[in-house]
């Protein structure tokens, strides 16, 4: 694993070692945990299906995810996205959508290399 | 011994870093939803000595969970701390309102989560602890307590039958007239709205009714037939001397039988027509206890061998007692007592009415 790479794709390792009491397998496993997430796939069907409550619910499983493993841009942009659900404000909250699922792309890509 | 916990998250990147916090000192459960968490809490044998609960999750949530524990008062004794990256005031209160102990954010921080998970953990079994001593310590002593009641007890009687001794009663009589009062409290229910445990206090009582007796020479105590009337008026005293006896015993006046035991002590040669002694008291001026004692002592007196006669047969006794010869007693007890004597006869073969209950 790769921790520069880790570091290089914007997510705050230092806190993520905290949070896993500096064990490098369990924050493996956690990574890898990642990769298998299905939240992107569940958010991406909701917003087709036009149906915000599964949204919500996707959008605060990404954000709880990218809370823990200190992905710091996904979860400002979870947060905003389920703080415009929260607020009724639906469209602008879907118009987050697409910057979410790049920003998941671009980690899960990212972190497969690390760990290679 | 292993603490076991459970840990409610949909999120299982939670759910593994808050078990790495906890383990190994900690067997941690994890299941993803409220039901689920339910179904853990409520299998039989389920001990967790926390519970770490996620607020949002799909199905039944962190607060539907608690709301589902709430009429359980689960929480009183098993810690429960709600996780969430939505610690806002409604969210808080609602929970703490349910019984939650902490709400603690995420993501969670080690130290922190464990420091405090801990410190409340702690703080139960400490808790929990203290119950089960105060509990233990409350046994020993209700049993220390029983244990000087019966030998209260045992020295009131000890000390009744020497006295009696010394007319020629066995102890026997003491114990009798101790049973026959009980009779007629608890089981013939002769004073309505007693409770057995006055009951039990008047029966200690009964058995110091002649204690004034120690006063009396034995020339006059064990004399073979009748009493000049200078030693009958002797004789009497027995009543004023016991009760004035009771009185001087610092102990016994703050026991709750020493009223009952001090008015039998004095009354229990009066009459219902006021012609007893020593005051010469009448009908309803007398108590039901004093009574009712007069009237065992009458009874068991007739049934017995005394030093001025032999024993009479029940059926004579009650005969002479109903045909008013061995005294005038009360109408109601007189009829309670003609109804009740084959019972009163059984409820004496049987043994055990001691005052091991005397409380």
């Amino acid at each position: 694993m790769d921790s520069r790479m880790l570091e290089g794709l914007g997510i705050d390792l230092d806190g993520l070692m905290e949070r896993v009491m500096s064990s490098t397998s369990l924050l493996e496993r956690l990574l890898r945990a990642y990769l298998e997430d299905k939240s992107a796939d569940k958010l991406t069907q909701a917003v087709e299906q036009g149906d915000a409550d599964a949204a919500l619910m996707a959008s605060h499983s990404l954000k709880g995810l990218s809370a823990n493993l200190g992905f710091t841009k996904l979860h400002e942009l979870t947060g905003t996205q389920c703080s415009l659900f929260r607020a009724g404000m639906t469209a602008e909250a879907f118009g987050l959508t697409a910057q979410v699922l790049a920003e998941d792309r671009r980690l899960k890509e990212g972190i497969r290399h690390a760990l290679q | 011994m292993e603490k076991r916990m459970l840990v409610v998250d949909d999120d299982a990147i939670e759910r593994a870093i808050i078990a790495n916090i906890f383990s190994p000192a900690w067997q941690v459960d994890e299941v993803a939803d409220g039901r689920a968490a339910l179904e853990a809490l409520m299998r039989p044998g389920a001990s967790y000595s926390a519970v770490l609960l996620d607020y949002m999750m799909p199905g039944m949530d962190g607060l539907g969970l608690l709301e589902a524990l709430a009429p359980l008062d689960f929480c009183s004794h098993t810690p429960v701390f709600i996780i969430t990256a939505e610690a806002d005031a409604p969210v808080t209160k609602r929970a703490y309102g349910l019984g939650v102990m902490d709400v603690i954010p995420k993501p969670v921080i080690p130290y922190i989560v464990r420091r405090r998970v801990g410190s409340v953990v702690e703080l139960y079994e400490k808790r929990r602890m203290l119950e089960y001593t105060v509990e233990e310590q409350a046994g020993e002593i209700l049993d220390q307590a029983k244990q000087i009641i019966r030998l209260n007890y045992g020295l009131i009687e000890a000390l009744s039958t020497a006295i009696e001794f010394r007319s020629g009663e066995s102890g026997a009589h003491v114990r009798r007239i101790h049973d026959i009062t009980l009779f007629f409290l608890e089981e013939a229910g002769f004073v309505s709205g007693l409770t057995s445990e006055e009951a039990h206090q008047v029966a200690l009582a009964s058995i110091m009714h002649d204690v004034g007796k120690i006063a009396i020479s034995d020339s006059i105590l064990n004399k073979p037939g009748r009493l000049s009337a200078q030693e009958f008026e002797i004789m009497k005293t027995h009543t004023v001397k016991g009760a004035q006896l009771l009185e001087h015993i610092e102990e016994l006046r703050k026991h709750p039988a020493y009223s009952y035991a001090h008015d039998i002590a004095l009354h229990h040669h009066e009459r219902w027509d006021g012609r007893g002694y020593p005051e010469g008291l009448s009908g309803d001026a007398l108590t039901p206890f004093s009574q009712v004692v007069a009237l065992a002592d009458v009874y068991d007196a007739l049934c017995g061998k005394r030093c001025y006669k032999e024993a009479f047969s029940p059926e004579v006794a009650v005969d002479m007692i109903r045909t008013g010869q061995c005294g005038v007693f009360n109408p109601a007890l007189i009829e309670l007592f003609l109804k009740k004597e084959g019972d009163l006869r059984a409820w004496l073969a049987q043994e055990g009415h001691d005052g091991q209950q005397d409380a």
